[in-house]
C-alpha cells in the first residue's frame, strides 16, 4: 500500500484527476544535459512559482488553481545524461518509443506516424500546465517558456485540450464532461486500495501496483495482481514511485461517426440505440447494461451508480444479468472492450488490466448544424499504467482492435467507435434469441495525430536525475546563466531607478571598525587563503535590514539582516579586479537563501507583489526576524565558496554578547519602538563595552551537498571557529562613517581565488553587486572606488 | 484469421526434468491436487479462458514431467494471465523441477518463466485438430456451455 511518503513522491496525477478545465502539453527538447537538467530542477525547486505536483495534498490539489506535471521520453531522459545503466534498464517498448510501436496499435494510413504532428523522437521533455483560469494558463506558460528558452530547451510544440461544458444533447439527454461523439464521460476510472470501491458494485478497486513502480502485489495470496510486479528501472530506491504514460492525440471525425448512426438508424429512438450500443453507454451516461431500452429509466439511477454493473452475475453482484452473447450490452461495445469488467475473456483479465485515463478534449464544441465544419477536434488522451507493454499496448492490439479475445464478438470487428477500422468495416449486436444485426459502412473515427511513450518519475526520481553530477560547465550553461543574470540585472537597475540607495539591504544601522583575527589553530584543511597564516586585518563592517521597500521600514517589522565585512590589507590578486587590497564577506541572518539557484532568482523578480512572492518563496517569509540588537544575532553566507579544495559555508555567531533568540513583539510593542532601535542599540553597547563574534567555516554535511546547486539547502554539519571579530568600544555615528556607509560597495567577488564563491547565485551576483554600486555611483555623480583604506574616522 | 494477432489451438508441449529423487513427492502433490474437491486446476484454466485441454505426464522413469496443452492466442501475450491464473500451481510444481528453483514465485519472475517454458517446450512434429481454427469460445458457443 502506499503510505503518506509515497504519496508525496508520486505526481500527483496519477493518483487523482482535476476539475481544472484548461490543459497545455508543452514538448521541449534539451539541446544538452546540464542546462536541460537545471530547467527540470526550477520545477522541482521548492517555492518555485511552477512545481510539479505530488499526490500528497489530495484535497488542495483537487481543488489547486494550477497543476503542473513532468515527463521524459526515453530519448529525453539519454538527453538529460541519465547514465546507461538507468536508461538501459527501462522497458524495451519504452525505449523504442511510441513511433516504433505504432504499427502494433494499428496507427497506419492516416494514423501513421509520418503525419503526426510531433515527432515524438524529437521530444525530450514533456510540461503539462492544468489551469481553471485562462490568465493563469498563459501566466504559468509564459514562464514555462522563459525558462526553457534560459535552458536552452527549444520548445517543440504546444497543445490545448479544455473540457467541453455540460449540454444536453439534440437527442435530450443530458452530457456531463462530454466528449465530442456527444458522450458523457469521467464516469469510469479504477478504483486505487486502500481507498474503498466508491460505487457499490463496480469493479474492486485494485492495488496501486497497478499504477505505481515499486509496489509488487503478491504472490502472498490468490488474488494477486502480477501485472503490478514491474521490474523498477535502476537504481530502484530512486526510480520508483514512478509511473509511465501513454500521450495520444485522438482526432474524431464527428460528421462521419453521425453519418454512420444516420445510415444504419431507421429512426430517431433507433438512432439512439445504436449510438448506445455503439458505446454501452447512452449519451448522458447511463449504461446499457443497468437501462437496455431507455436512457431515462424510471426510478432515475443516480450517477453515482452508472458504474455498479457487470456483464455476468458475480459474487459482488449477483443480481447482474448474464449477457455473455451481448444482446443487453454488445460484446464489441466501445466500453465492453476496453473494460470487459466479469466478461468471459481470454485470459480472465477483465477486471485486472485497467488504466487510468486522463484525457481532455480539444477544439470546439460539434455543432450539427454547421457539419463538415472542417475544424479539427478530438480528445489528448493519457493512458497511465506500470507498463505500457501489458496493460496499454495489450488493451490496444487485444480489446480495441481484435475481435477474437471474447465470447460474444464477431472475428475481425473492432472497437466501433476508437478501433483501427479499415474502410467498411462493420458492427454487430444480437438480439436474445442470438440473431445478429450487422451495422455497416463503419470508419475509422478516430485518427492519430500524435503520439509518445512518457515517464513520469517520482519527485525523488526528479531530483536524483536532477542532481547528476555536472561534468563540466558547458558554453550553453553559461549563456543560459548570463541570460538569467541579464534578467536579474535589469530588475536591479529598475529598482534603483535614478535613486542613490542601494536595491537591497539599504537601511544601515552602522558602519562600524573591527579587527578580524585568524585563529592560531584553525584545522589543518581549513588553512587555505586567508585561513592559512593566523594575523590580524583591520575591517568594517556594516549591520543593515534587507528589505528593498521605497520607505524604509521601522526596525520592529520582521526582516532579513545584514553583515557585511571588508577586510583591509588584504594582499594578492582578487576574484573580481574592482577593488586590490580587500576581502568582502557578505552574510544575512538567515540559514539558507530563499531561492535555491539563478533561476528560480528570475521567477522571483518575474513575480510582481511581495504577497505573490511570500507565497511562493517560503524561504523568504522564514527569513523574516526580529531581534534586540544587530550584535546578538547570527549571520550566514547562505551560499557556498571555496577553501581551497573544499566546498564550505561561513557562519558568524556572537560571542560577547551573547545571542539572544528573536523577540515576539505585538504590533503595540512594534509601534512603541524607536523606529531605529537597532542603531541606537549597537551604540549603547558600543559606547562602554567591545562586542565579539566567532567566524566560521562550515563543511558540507555530506558529499552530495557539495555537488548540488541549491542555496536553499540547510547544512546541517558543525561550523568551525577560524577567526575572532572584535568590534571595540566605539561611537560609529560620525558623518563620514555615515556617509560611507551609504557609498561602500560590497561584494562576494572582491575575495582571494582560494575563497571563490560557488554556484549560479553567487555568479549572479558577481555582475548584479558591481552594476548596482555603479548606478549608485553614477546617480550620485562619483566614481566607484576601493575605499582608500582603513581610518580610524 | 488472415493477418490475425490471434492463433488458435497452439500444442504446448512442456517437458521438464524432475529433480533427483523428487518424482514422488512431485506425483503426490499432483494426485493431491487432481483430488481437490475445489478442483483448483480446473478452475483456473477455465478461468484463462484459452486452453482447450491439459494433461500431467509423467515421462523416462519419472525423471521427466510433461505438462500437454493446446491453448487459442499468442503466448506471450497471454503469460501474464497464466501467471495469474495457475502460478501459484507452478510455483508449486516448479520446487521439483530442475533448474527452475529462481523462477518461483513465477509471478516476480514472469520473463524467466516464459524464456524456461520456451526453452522446453518441444515442437510437435505433426499435429492433427479435427475442429482446426476453431477457438474454445468457438467450441463453447457451439455446445451452448
Amino acid at each position: 500500500m502506499l503510505s503518506d511518503r509515497d504519496r508525496r513522491d508520486i505526481q500527483g496525477l496519477v493518483l487523482f484527476g482535476t476539475t481544472c478545465p484548461l490543459l497545455r502539453y508543452h514538448f521541449f527538447r534539451a539541446s544538452e544535459p546540464v542546462s536541460g537538467r537545471r530547467f527540470i530542477r526550477t520545477l522541482i525547486a521548492p517555492g518555485s512559482f511552477l512545481r510539479v505536483n505530488s499526490a500528497g495534498h489530495r484535497e488542495a490539489e483537487t481543488r489547486s488553481e494550477q497543476l503542473v506535471y513532468v515527463a521524459f521520453t526515453w530519448k529525453g531522459l539519454e538527453a538529460l545524461g541519465v547514465p546507461a545503466p538507468t536508461l538501459l534498464s527501462f522497458p524495451q517498448e519504452f525505449r523504442e518509443g511510441a513511433k516504433v510501436r505504432a504499427a502494433a496499435l494499428g496507427d497506419v494510413g492516416e494514423s501513421d506516424p509520418t503525419r503526426w504532428l510531433i515527432d515524438p523522437d524529437a521530444v525530450h521533455i514533456v510540461v503539462m500546465v492544468y489551469a481553471r483560469q485562462p490568465a493563469t494558463l498563459e501566466a504559468l506558460s509564459t514562464n514555462l517558456l522563459s525558462r526553457a528558452q534560459q535552458h536552452g530547451c527549444p520548445l517543440v510544440r504546444t497543445l490545448d485540450a479544455e473540457a467541453l461544458p455540460d449540454s444536453t444533447h439534440q437527442s435530450g439527454q443530458h452530457l456531463t464532461r462530454p466528449v465530442h461523439f456527444g458522450y458523457s464521460d469521467s464516469i469510469s476510472q479504477p478504483d486505487i486500495l486502500p481507498a474503498p470501491t466508491r460505487q457499490p458494485g463496480a469493479p474492486a478497486a485494485v492495488p496501486p501496483g497497478m499504477f505505481v513502480l515499486g509496489h509488487p502485489d503478491g504472490p502472498q495470496d490468490n488474488d494477486s495482481f502480477a501485472v503490478a510486479n514491474q521490474p523498477v528501472p535502476l537504481p530502484t530506491s530512486l526510480m520508483h514511485n514512478g509511473t509511465f504514460g501513454a500521450f495520444r492525440m485522438m482526432e474524431q471525425d464527428v460528421d462521419g461517426y453521425e453519418a454512420f448512426l444516420d445510415r444504419n438508424a431507421t429512426s430517431p429512438d433507433s438512432r439512439e440505440l445504436l449510438a448506445a450500443r455503439m458505446c454501452g453507454r447512452w449519451r448522458n451516461g447511463v449504461p446499457l447494461s443497468l437501462s437496455p431500452s431507455t436512457p431515462h429509466p424510471s426510478p432515475a439511477i443516480p450517477r453515482d451508480l452508472f458504474n455498479s454493473f457487470d456483464y455476468r452475475p458475480t459474487e459482488a453482484l449477483p443480481e447482474a444479468a448474464a449477457d455473455r452473447n451481448g444482446s443487453i450490452c454488445p460484446a464489441g461495445a466501445h466500453i465492453r472492450r476496453s473494460n470487459p469488467r466479469s466478461s468471459e475473456i481470454l485470459g480472465g483479465m477483465g477486471n485486472r488490466l485497467r488504466l487510468i485515463r486522463r484525457g481532455m478534449p480539444y477544439g470546439p464544441p460539434y455543432d450539427p448544424s454547421r457539419k463538415r465544419d472542417g475544424i479539427a477536434r478530438g480528445m489528448i488522451g493519457l493512458f497511465l499504467c506500470v507498463s505500457l507493454k501489458d496493460q496499454f499496448e495489450f488493451i490496444m492490439r487485444h480489446w480495441v482492435n481484435d475481435g477474437l479475445f471474447a465470447r460474444g464478438l464477431d472475428p475481425g470487428e473492432k472497437d466501433p467507435m476508437v478501433g483501427a477500422q479499415q474502410p467498411g468495416g462493420t458492427f454487430t449486436y444480437r438480439a436474445a434469441d442470438g440473431t445478429a444485426t450487422v451495422a455497416t459502412g463503419l470508419s475509422r473515427f478516430v485518427t492519430t495525430r500524435a503520439a509518445a511513450y512518457l515517464f513520469f518519475p517520482s519527485l525523488t526520481s526528479l531530483r536524483y536525475i536532477t542532481a547528476l553530477p555536472e561534468q563540466h560547465q558547458t558554453e550553453r550553461q553559461k549563456e543560459a546563466v548570463d541570460e538569467a543574470v541579464d534578467v536579474i540585472v535589469q530588475s536591479m537597475m529598475h529598482a534603483i531607478g535614478n535613486g542613490t540607495t542601494r536595491d537591497a539591504h539599504p537601511k544601515q544601522h552602522g558602519l562600524v571598525r573591527a579587527t578580524f583575527t585568524i585563529a592560531d589553530d584553525v584545522p589543518a584543511e581549513m588553512r587555505h587563503g586567508l585561513f592559512s597564516v593566523p594575523r590580524s586585518y583591520k575591517a568594517y563592517i556594516r549591520f543593515s535590514n534587507g528589505r528593498p521597500t521605497p520607505t524604509l521600514p521601522p526596525d520592529a517589522a520582521p526582516d532579513v539582516r545584514g553583515m557585511a565585512i571588508k577586510l583591509f590589507g588584504v594582499e594578492g590578486r582578487k576574484e573580481s579586479a574592482d577593488e586590490r587590497h580587500t576581502h568582502d564577506f557578505v552574510l544575512a541572518s538567515h540559514p539558507v537563501f530563499f531561492v535555491p539557484d539563478v533561476f528560480a532568482y528570475v521567477d522571483f523578480v518575474q513575480l510582481a507583489s511581495l504577497g505573490e512572492k511570500l507565497r511562493m518563496f517560503p524561504e523568504l517569509d522564514k527569513s523574516f526576524r526580529t531581534l534586540e540588537s544587530p550584535l546578538t544575532i547570527s549571520y550566514f553566507s547562505q551560499t557556498p565558496y571555496a577553501l581551497g579544495p573544499h566546498v564550505v559555508k561561513y557562519v558568524v555567531r556572537p560571542v560577547d554578547p551573547a545571542e539572544q533568540p528573536a523577540p515576539i513583539l505585538t504590533p503595540e510593542q512594534m509601534a512603541a519602538r524607536s523606529p531605529n532601535y537597532l542603531r541606537e542599540a549597537m551604540a549603547t553597547h558600543l559606547a562602554t563595552q567591545a562586542a565579539t563574534f566567532a567566524f566560521c567555516v562550515q563543511m558540507p554535511p555530506d558529499a552530495a551537498a557539495a555537488q548540488i546547486d541549491d542555496s536553499t539547502k540547510l547544512w546541517e554539519s558543525e561550523a568551525v571557529k577560524v577567526a575572532t571579530i572584535t568590534i571595540e568600544p566605539q561611537d560609529f555615528r560620525k558623518p563620514a562613517q555615515d556617509a560611507l556607509a551609504e557609498t561602500i560597495s560590497f561584494s562576494p567577488w572582491h575575495c582571494l581565488p582560494e575563497h571563490r564563491p560557488l554556484g549560479t547565485v553567487n555568479l549572479a551576483r558577481r555582475r548584479v553587486y558591481r552594476e548596482a554600486s555603479i548606478l549608485r555611483h553614477a546617480n550620485r555623480a562619483v566614481p566607484v572606488r576601493e575605499p582608500d583604506g582603513y581610518t580610524d574616522f | 484469421m488472415p493477418g490475425s494477432i490471434f492463433p488458435t489451438q497452439t500444442p504446448l508441449n512442456l517437458i521438464m526434468p524432475v529433480k533427483p529423487g523428487a518424482a514422488p513427492l512431485l506425483r503426490a502433490l499432483l494426485t493431491g491436487v487432481s483430488a481437490r474437491a475445489d478442483k483448483p486446476v480446473e478452475r483456473a484454466l477455465i478461468g484463462l479462458g484459452n486452453v482447450h485441454h491439459a494433461q500431467f505426464v509423467f515421462l523416462e522413469n519419472d525423471t521427466r514431467l510433461a505438462v500437454l496443452t493446446w491453448y487459442d492466442g499468442p503466448f506471450e501475450d497471454y503469460i501474464l494471465a497464466f501467471v495469474e491464473h495457475i502460478g501459484g500451481i507452478f510455483n508449486a510444481i516448479l520446487q521439483y523441477i530442475d533448474g527452475a528453483d529462481a523462477l518461483v514465485p513465477v509471478e516476480l519472475h514472469r520473463q524467466a518463466f516464459m524464456s524456461f517454458v520456451a526453452a522446453h517446450d518441444y515442437a510437435s512434429v505433426h499435429a492433427f485438430s479435427a475442429y482446426p481454427g476453431q477457438r474454445l469460445f468457438d467450441i463453447k458457443d457451439a455446445l451452448g456451455i
